[in-house]
């Protein structure tokens, strides 16, 4: 039963599926475009006798100099968007005191008010890592099953993985999150824990 | 009645504090107040409960501030302050008002606008402060 107060992505999902597609299409693209950028000014200065970097090109220089892959950005977005929600998702609830509480919550009620149901598993090896098992994962559920499309379908974890860690975060856990698929739609979820000692 | 109200991270400056009207000398004693309070929030965060509560019949300039406190689960600790000297306010209605400010806090967080760790400007949150003032 997701909490009350906070509705179920079920309801909204359709138009987040559509949302969630086009931002990883627009991050993709972004990033093509700027590689061929940087290689067409690579080109151009190296050709060029004069090999300073003009003040106008400084702008232009700084825009695809920094480097970062899709992946990365989509997963800082969802860092963002995972620290709120699990603020307004924990609002009602007792006191969570140990790590064991905050994963048993994030796996149940924090996974199904974002991701609409309940992980089906979830392991631990007592040395801060766990693994999160969702039989089927709502980004990449409408794909084909078994093993097709691995690859393609590794973008699509990247903004729920940074919900988790951002979740995560605001609970006072600093972690990193991997999701691995084998065959579609289980994914995994590796959780690395930093532990302060 | 209602002093004032803080919101506090661990290891950040701090993100809201909202009193009522009034001189700054007073202003001063009130952040004061509320920073030495701190203390026994983490002395009381060993012991688990749910809702968290401190009295600190500190004196201060003649004056008598008590002091309330809520951690939340995400490690954001709420503070008011209430005159003690007219103790118009009860713990249930202190409890309601840490609902409301769980409440603003979390739409705060929300907005897509707002860089976590910098200040919190909300007015929702100020309109419970100057409503409770009459």
């Amino acid at each position: 039963m997701p909490p009350p107060s906070v509705p179920s992505l079920l309801g909204t999902e359709f138009p987040f599926n559509f949302l969630h597609a086009e931002i990883i299409k627009y991050y993709i693209e972004k990033h093509e475009a700027n590689k061929a950028k940087r290689a067409e000014f690579l080109e151009s200065t190296r050709l060029s006798e004069d090999s300073q970097i003009l003040e106008s090109d400084r702008n232009v220089y700084n825009h695809f100099a920094l480097r970062g892959n899709p992946e990365t950005r989509i997963e800082a977005l969802g860092y963002r968007v995972g620290y709120a929600l699990v603020e307004k998702v924990a609002r009602d609830i007792p006191r969570l005191s140990t790590e064991l509480e905050k994963m048993k919550f994030i796996c149940k009620d924090f996974w199904m008010a974002a991701f609409g149901k309940q992980v089906d598993n979830l392991r631990t090896n007592h040395q801060n890592i766990y693994v999160v098992q969702d039989n089927k994962f709502f980004t990449v559920a409408s794909l084909a099953e078994g093993t097709q499309y691995l690859k393609e379908a590794a973008i699509y974890l990247a903004f729920p993985a940074g919900v988790v860690r951002g979740a995560l975060a605001n609970l006072g856990i600093k972690s990193v999150v991997q999701p691995t698929i084998e065959t579609l739609p289980v994914v995994k979820f590796n959780v690395h824990l930093h532990k302060s000692v | 009645m209602l002093l004032c109200i803080s919101i506090l991270a661990a290891d950040q400056p701090p993100l809201y504090f909202r009193c009522i009207p009034c001189d700054a000398s007073r202003e001063n004693d009130l952040r004061l107040f509320v920073y030495s309070s701190l203390d026994v929030f983490d002395e009381k965060a060993t012991s688990s409960r749910p809702d968290q509560e401190l009295f600190l019949g500190s004196l201060f300039l003649n004056n008598k501030f008590k002091s309330y406190g809520y951690l939340t689960n995400t490690q954001i600790k709420f503070l008011a302050v209430i005159d003690a000297t007219n103790p118009t306010l009860k713990e249930q209605d202190l409890r309601a008002l840490f609902k409301k400010v769980h409440q603003g806090y979390s739409a705060a967080i929300c907005n897509p606008f707002y860089e976590l760790g910098t200040p919190i400007q909300s007015r929702a949150l100020n309109a419970l402060v100057d409503n409770r003032v009459d």
